[in-house]
């Protein structure tokens, strides 16, 4: 049963899904889901013998169309809504042991533009607010299949972080007359110490504010405010910077390197023009700050929203800048 | 980049949309992608969205 509840406290909606404490979790190598259906073996989700990329409807969907009438009763208080919207699982790699890293930059290009097709898709629905694209990476993240797999969640509403930062950048723009990440790219191009990789198009940053000690964020030097902004020439160069980060992050401390990878770009109840003062960004918030500690979010971050970082960008870029980009 | 796509539903009513890339794609891959029957479209159900309620004059930003 899945349904959206109001939190009258900080304003934005909870989504209750109590189908999903028996989702699928760790099933045994044999019984991998998300490999392609042998002849002979056991039926995947995906029916075919191969594939290049499949996406489709998670089996256990925290929103979908037609929601199902919520379980509860709405109050003036608590509201209560229908969890409408889409939830999908994207299978970039019918290899059960390669990952984003291991990628050719060519097969992470192509995957460049599934997004943008589903980006496409899933906006123009008219239940569909915000389209966000993420892949959730090993098991320190809480990661249910080993799979390389990412996934969509189209909500029916913009949700609180990308709300936020619209905000700041709309009162920015405001303010000062320019754009918000426009002056970020341009601070971190001419100060240097924090970049972690740059191409014709792109910027990897830690980024001055970073929360997590190897949190990157990818930026297009140029305003665009959604994946289907780019060019096919963008495309390329955002494939060969998302390759060099996730690449580096293995190279570190030769290791797969666990991460949540958010994509953030604008909502689709309006046009890039109608958000031309925000801009398409990639975060990575990786887990580790050692190669055997975990940045866990404890009181402060869970309890009060403030995060404590025990390193500074400026050292941790420097690491990474200075770490092998080649897999 | 050329890519092609086809999508089905599953038994189950799921969606699942298949991504091929003429240019790239193996033998096998080619194979599978060539094998599959996509599903005529149905006209998605009217639904309505999920406003923000108790918020005098709110807008998304």
């Amino acid at each position: 049963m899945s349904e959206l509840r109001w939190n009258p406290t900080l304003e934005e909606w909870v989504i209750t899904a109590t189908h999903r404490q028996d989702r699928t979790f760790f099933p045994p190598p044999d019984y991998n889901p998300l490999a392609p259906t042998r002849p002979g073996g056991f039926p995947t989700e995906i029916p075919a013998e191969d594939y290049e990329i499949v996406v489709f409807e998670n089996k256990f969907p925290s929103l979908r169309t037609p929601a199902a009438v919520p379980s509860v009763a709405a109050t003036a208080l608590e509201p209560v809504a229908p969890s409408d919207g889409v939830c999908e699982v994207v299978c970039y790699s019918p290899d059960a042991t390669s990952e984003l890293a291991l990628q050719p930059v060519r097969k992470i290009e192509e995957l460049i533009y599934v997004w943008e097709d589903r980006f496409m898709d899933l906006g123009s629905r008219p239940e569909v607010d915000y389209v966000f694209i993420f892949e959730n990476k090993g098991r320190e993240i809480g990661v249910t299949l080993l799979h390389p797999h990412g996934q969509i969640y189209a909500y029916p509403f913009i949700p609180p972080i990308a709300e936020k930062e619209l905000g700041a950048a709309k009162r920015y723009f405001e303010r000062t007359g320019r754009e918000l990440y426009q002056d970020i790219v341009d601070q971190e191009l001419a100060e240097k110490n924090r970049l972690v990789d740059q191409n014709e198009h792109f910027i990897a940053v830690i980024p001055f504010y970073a929360r997590y000690p190897y949190e990157v964020h990818i930026l297009p030097i140029n305003s665009r405010q959604a994946i289907s902004d780019f060019d096919s020439n963008e495309k390329q160069a955002l494939a060969a910077i998302i390759k060099s980060v996730t690449a580096r992050y293995n190279n570190l401390w030769n290791k797969s390197f666990p991460y949540i990878m958010a994509m953030h770009q604008r909502p689709t109840n309006g046009s890039s023009e109608d958000y031309g003062y925000y801009r398409f960004h990639i975060e990575f918030y990786p887990p580790y700050r050692t190669p055997e500690k975990l940045k866990f979010l404890a009181g402060s971050e869970a309890g009060a929203g403030v995060y404590i970082n025990d390193t500074h960008a400026e050292v941790t870029a420097q690491t990474l800048r200075d770490t092998s980009s080649e897999l | 980049m050329r890519i092609e796509k086809k999508r089905i539903i599953k038994e189950d009513g799921r969606s699942l949309t298949f991504y091929h890339f003429p240019d790239t794609a193996s033998t096998t891959q080619k194979a599978a992608f060539d094998a599959t029957t996509p599903a005529v479209s149905a006209p998605e159900p009217a639904t309505t969205k999920a406003t923000k309620p108790g918020r005098e004059g709110d807008t998304n930003v």
